[in-house]
């Protein structure tokens, strides 16, 4: 970078992704409170350990094939294209490590792949890796309880570095083929983050089964009551504030609107390379949780679990469109699908005995697909990339879309995934251990070790003369 | 100068610096080592579990239902 324009460019586009990733990872803290506090205490630590080591776990998998996916499937299934070369997302690439931008070493890159991703290939990926444990912290809040944990991490990595990668590849980049062919539009991940890994969770429930006692013998639906309500709270709290990171992720900060056409016009763009602004999103942003949050309250007649999950739900469920809609657009659309999803939790629940232990398949699930669905209705017409040949969206368009978001890449791969390791005998927790609680080994080693130290406490207290009247 | 990095001085013209970091041309090993390391955590991860809850259910079977449910140890 040899001028000061395009050094304040390229710093400041570097320090707005490094923000959007440390307030993404409240997202993170906030499933993990909340999971502990929907858990019942004999569950706590396992619920816990299930969902902190999604951390590890997905970054090194993200770090060594997700991010190469995100670039080199984005043509889809020899669609638009075979696969396209993306050197600089290989995880032994030069510019995944230190780089000042100059001549490159490896044989694939050019000079101006240093030059452009130098200083913005780690935080893309670090933004790209925080959607992607998210992904897989949705489905971690579904399956609590019950599932093995290395079963449910084999399933996070899967989905959290594999299929909502594809599903961001194929319809979440400017080059996506589901972009260029159907007009595909979902600007802040509704479907391609949410309905994939709500659709993922809907897969490994229908093999794992209901908690023992979830439903009684005639059929109803038993409520495990909240543990924790405070958790809880904090918990879809800290999630609220992730969303303004993940949504100014899902945003270009700083970009010259076509280039081509020789005029400067600099704005934030979407991921489509789109123009929005950050001020429009963010208002959108908070319409939408405010109107979820008010459909919730009123359909759960004050349920504090459904008023905040509302909240979240009226967000994802505008998300897909939020780049375009009015502010008073995203009041309507995320109350109606607060409304829908709220019902067809139910009626899944009743219909096929699904114990989604917090609702994340209505949340995520339900909201982020019938928002793209809706998407196709409320911006007909409107153009999905800025290529002069760009496909308009259409309401067909978003339902195909859906469909192959939810069905094709959430629901069919991880059912498989879950069928494999259900036959394997790794999927469930085995029923002895559910019932007595999965932290009843590792309270037991507490007490032992508590009452060990109690001991060495009484015995010093005699050595140094305190009297011993015989009670230990 | 340095025997394992691509910097001898920072004083230099850094529109020329490329990778900065130490072992330049072991990236592929570097890699092969670490997936193997993930994947060895994986397995150990997996037959560790499975070992653990074997062993925790067959204790519990050992004992009445009165002692798991309600009894000294039940947390809930």
């Amino acid at each position: 970078m040899d001028n000061q324009l395009e050094a304040i460019t390229v710093i400041f586009t570097e320090f707005y992704y490094w923000v959007t990733v440390v307030l993404m990872f409240l997202i993170h803290v906030g499933f993990c409170l909340y999971e502990v506090g929907v858990s019942r205490r004999k569950n706590m630590l396992h619920t816990l350990m299930k969902n902190a080591m999604i951390v590890p776990l997905v970054t090194v998998a993200f770090f060594f094939f997700g991010w190469w996916i995100y670039f080199a499937f984005q043509y889809g299934p020899g669609i638009t294209g075979g696969l396209k070369e993306a050197p600089w997302a290989l995880p032994w690439n030069e510019l995944m490590g230190p780089h000042m931008g100059g001549q490159p070493r490896d044989d694939g890159l050019t000079a101006a792949d240093t030059a452009t991703w130098a200083r913005l290939n780690g935080v893309f990926w670090a933004a790209f890796l925080l959607f992607s444990l998210t992904a897989a912290s949705i489905l971690s809040g579904a399956v609590i309880e019950r599932i093995r944990s290395g079963a449910f991490w084999v399933i996070a990595v899967f989905v959290g570095s594999v299929t909502w990668v594809i599903a961001a590849a194929w319809g979440w980049s400017d080059a996506g083929w589901m972009v260029h062919t159907l007009g595909y539009h979902d600007a802040y991940a509704g479907g391609v983050v949410h309905g994939v890994a709500g659709a993922s969770a809907l897969a490994i429930l229908v093999h794992l089964g209901p908690r023992i006692g979830r439903f009684a013998a005639d059929g109803s639906a038993r409520t495990f009551p909240l543990q924790n309500p405070w958790l809880v709270a904090i918990g879809l709290f800290l999630i609220f504030t992730g969303f303004w990171g993940f949504y100014a992720a899902c945003n270009v900060p700083i970009l010259d609107i076509d280039p081509e056409d020789g005029r400067l016009f600099f704005s934030a763009t979407t991921i489509y390379l789109t123009p929005t602004t950050l001020s429009a999103v963010t208002v959108n942003l908070l319409m939408a949780l405010a109107s979820g949050m008010l459909m919730a309250y009123f359909l759960s007649k004050g349920d504090p679990f459904w008023t905040f999950s509302g909240g979240l739900g009226g967000i994802i469920g505008a998300s897909a469109g939020n780049d375009l809609y009015h502010p008073m657009q995203v009041l309507l659309v995320a109350a109606v699908i607060v409304f829908c999803a709220f019902k067809l939790h139910y009626w899944v629940e009743r219909r096929f005995k699904i114990d989604d232990a917090v609702g994340a398949i209505a949340v995520h699930g339900y909201c982020g697909t019938l928002g793209v669905v809706a998407t196709g209705f409320i911006l007909w017409g409107y153009p999905s990339s800025p290529a002069a040949d760009s496909v308009a969206i259409t309401p067909w368009g978003q339902l195909i879309g859906a469909v192959i978001v939810f069905w094709i890449l959430g629901f069919a791969p991880a059912y498989a995934v879950g069928g494999i390791l259900k036959r394997a005998g790794m999927l469930r927790i085995p029923v002895e251990v559910e019932i007595a609680g999965l932290d009843r080994h590792t309270r037991r080693e507490e007490r032992q070790q508590s009452q060990a130290i109690r001991t060495a406490e009484r015995e010093h207290l005699i050595r140094i003369g305190w009297k011993d009247g015989g009670e230990s | 100068m340095s025997l394992i990095g691509t910097i001898d001085s920072w004083a230099g013209n850094p529109l020329e610096v490329g990778p900065m970091y130490p072992w330049v041309g072991f990236e592929v090993g570097f890699f092969l080592v670490s997936l193997a390391l993930w994947i060895c955590w994986m397995v150990w991860l997996l037959k560790t579990e499975g070992t653990v809850y074997l062993h925790e259910a067959q204790r519990l079977k050992q004992r009445d239902v009165s002692d798991v449910v309600g009894g000294e140890d039940d947390i809930y």
